[in-house]
């Protein structure tokens, strides 16, 4: 009964906000019988589904469940065009790491009845065979960027142009061709400048990183370095200077 | 309490040592649809299962989040996942039908659902058949398709478009 309440509030069913007696109902007994229920499982989502159907419909998910699509993306060029549509999804899909991205062939942690079908695989491998065609270059992004990185990129951002959502696009966009090895950073936009959120996406997207140097940012604090300490694996040299961490 | 075998699919014969599985459960949508599922189809929703096991599941169990028309679906999925009879390969090609014919919208709706009701299998495939439909689009079909809109200033997006140039080349038509 309870759970029902909630629904219909969190549901925008009634049809006047400011009439209260239609969100509780039982509101002037005070001697209300809630049926021996135990705490409803089902209370905390509720927020998203009230304009469900008019709302963008992939968005109503929530981010563990984009993640889950996000981290099927088939290539590079998938996942750069999805990190491209927003910014929640570039945080999304910059937040994957390089060995939490399935292809369709190792989805196998999928009870064994329910396995992705022959069929979608065999779509798959059509669709593959296409783009290759369209591009004329075999999509090698695909699967072999672990081995191409000793002619690394390298990226230097200045003052404004250093913030989250630059460095997330850049991890997702490096990652693809061979991954980032060196990265500069000279001080920090003021107004959404970088965070530990950009340097989670960089130590996610770009394990190769061997060259990082971080001047005069006062917005990173040790959660970030702790995302590259133990995402880099290959960071030979880190410079830090006036990295003060203001709260 | 709820009556016994009132499920759909009551004209089968079901063994007596099994009655008490197959007992019938009411689930109740968002918008007040109700409809009955045997409780070991239901049981393959672990968060059903968990309110069966709570003995919250006594009589009808509300499910706020889920619309009629998604239930119906995840319903449809269950009880042929719960079916004795039905080999892994039946179930395959079931799968395969089953999301083949779904919009965008509905599939979302279905991996929401799938995800809240703890349905593992059916959510995992929901999501790779998502993504399927995203192979080698562009930036706009994707923003268009599933109506969302670029939250990048002109800068960002500028600069997104120089990073990702070579992303921007190559891509189906926007037409379809």
């Amino acid at each position: 009964m309870r759970v029902e309440m909630l629904a219909s509030f969190a549901l925008g069913v009634s049809p006047n906000p400011k009439d209260s007696s239609l969100f509780f109902p039982l509101g002037n007994h005070v001697d209300v019988y809630f049926l021996p229920r135990k705490r409803s499982r089902i209370s905390a989502p509720f927020v998203v589904s009230g304009e469900q159907k008019q709302q963008p419909s992939i968005d109503v998910l929530p981010d563990e469940c984009l993640f889950e699509v996000f981290r099927r993306l088939p290539g590079g060029q998938e996942r750069s065009a999805c990190a491209c549509v927003s910014k929640r999804w570039l945080m999304l899909v910059s937040s994957i790491a390089r060995d939490e991205i399935c292809n369709s062939k190792t989805t196998q942690f999928v009870e064994p009845e329910i396995r992705s079908s022959p069929a979608e695989a065999h779509d798959t491998a059509k669709s593959k065979e296409k783009s290759d065609d369209m591009n004329g270059i075999k999509s090698e992004d695909d699967e072999c960027q672990e081995n191409d990185s000793h002619g690394y990129l390298s990226r230097c951002l200045d003052g404004k142009k250093a913030t989250d959502v630059r460095l997330a696009a850049i991890a997702v966009g490096t990652a693809s061709r061979g991954g980032l090895g060196k990265l500069s950073i000279r001080g920090s936009a003021s107004t959404r400048g970088l965070t530990d959120l950009g340097l989670k996406a960089i130590s996610r997207g770009c394990p190769s990183l061997r060259v990082l140097s971080l001047w005069n940012l006062s917005s990173i604090g040790d959660e970030g370095l702790c995302e590259i300490a133990s995402g880099s694996r290959f960071l030979e040299k880190l410079d830090l200077c006036h990295c003060q961490h203001h709260r | 309490m709820a009556p016994k075998n009132k499920n759909p699919n009551g004209e089968n014969v079901v063994p007596e040592v099994q009655q008490k599985k197959t007992q019938a459960l009411i689930l109740k949508s968002s918008d007040g649809e109700e409809f009955s599922i045997s409780k070991s189809a239901a049981g393959l929703s672990v968060a059903i299962k968990n309110m069966m096991e709570d003995d919250c599941a006594g009589g009808v169990i509300p499910l706020p989040l889920v619309d009629g028309g998604t239930l119906a679906r995840v319903i449809t999925y269950l009880n042929k996942h719960a079916e004795d009879g039905a080999s892994d390969e039946d179930k395959r090609k079931f799968d395969e039908e089953f999301l083949s014919g779904m919009e965008v919208d509905v599939l979302c709706d279905v991996a929401l659902a799938g995800n809240y009701l703890d349905i593992r299998g059916l959510f995992h495939d929901v999501c790779q058949r998502i993504v399927n439909g995203m192979k080698n689009k562009s930036v706009e079909w994707v923003r268009k398709t599933f109506r969302i809109e670029s939250d990048f200033t002109a800068e960002e997006e500028e600069q997104i478009k120089k990073e990702y140039a070579w992303a921007w080349e190559g891509v189906d038509s926007d037409a379809d």
